[in-house]
């Protein structure tokens, strides 16, 4: 049973193999040019948005959200009521 | 007391960890989608390689959400005002895992089309019961969370090196 397993695998590893993104074979060329075709970039910022947002999530749960005295903002806080002189 | 310093740590780590079991589970073991499957359906060998370059940037990704949040972890045991709390810690990481399915199911599944639970079928019964985790995911790490706070008021014990 093991070596029917050994066999299979050694069968199948230099197909695959010759298919990775690095492989200079005519899938690994097809491959390469798949991924760094024109809309890499998009692709990439699609992938990295939501662990963006993460990051963002966490950074408010571990700082706080930011209020305008926080950020040294003196308009937010109320200012004295002048009492009217009659 | 501060419990912010343990709860980022618990929600970017089940972050991370709902992101693996994502990755691991539906894009690996039962294939039902790629990160970018909606728009590379993976119907040849040039396609499932190109689509599994996307899943390995996912994974990578997940993989730096994790590690981020054991360095944060890491950080908050060294705390001495960081209640040491499990309910706390573990709710946290069950609000990262819901935090994980809402975002990435609202951005990638219903807004940019990156993807869907089930490719098949596109946007299915199956992107919303994914949301729907996510939210019960939410509702029970916030219950347990809230539960966490008799753990600072009870004087719930610290790891030894911190008494």
């Amino acid at each position: 049973m093991k070596v029917l397993l050994v066999f299979w695998v050694a069968m199948l590893a230099p197909f695959s193999a010759s298919a990775c993104p690095l492989c200079h074979t005519a899938t690994g060329d097809k491959v390469r040019a798949a991924v760094l075709g024109p809309d890499f970039w998009f692709n990439v910022g699609v992938t990295v948005l939501p662990f963006a947002v993460f990051l963002g999530i966490t950074a408010l749960i571990y700082y706080g959200i930011p209020t305008r005295e926080l950020r040294g903002d003196s308009s937010a806080r109320t200012n004295p009521v002048k009492e009217e002189t009659t | 007391m501060n419990r912010r310093p343990l709860i980022a740590a618990g929600t970017i780590m089940g972050i991370g960890m709902g992101g693996f079991v994502d990755g691991i589970l539906f894009h690996q073991i039962f294939q039902i989608h790629n990160m970018l499957s909606a728009k590379i359906p993976p119907m040849s060998l040039v396609n499932v390689e190109t689509t599994m370059v996307w899943d390995g940037l996912f994974h990578v990704l997940t993989w730096v959400m994790t590690a981020i949040g054991i360095a944060m972890l890491w950080h908050a045991g060294k705390q001495q005002d960081v209640p040491w709390s499990g309910r706390t810690f573990f709710g946290a990481m069950v609000a990262g895992w819901g935090i994980f399915n809402v975002v990435e199911g609202v951005i990638d599944h219903h807004i940019l089309n990156l993807h869907h639970v089930v490719e098949r079928l596109g946007v299915s019964v199956y992107d919303y019961a994914f949301l729907g985790a996510g939210v019960l995911f939410l509702v029970l790490g916030w219950s347990m969370m809230n539960a966490g706070r008799q753990d600072e008021l009870s004087g719930y014990p610290a790891p030894a090196h911190r008494r």
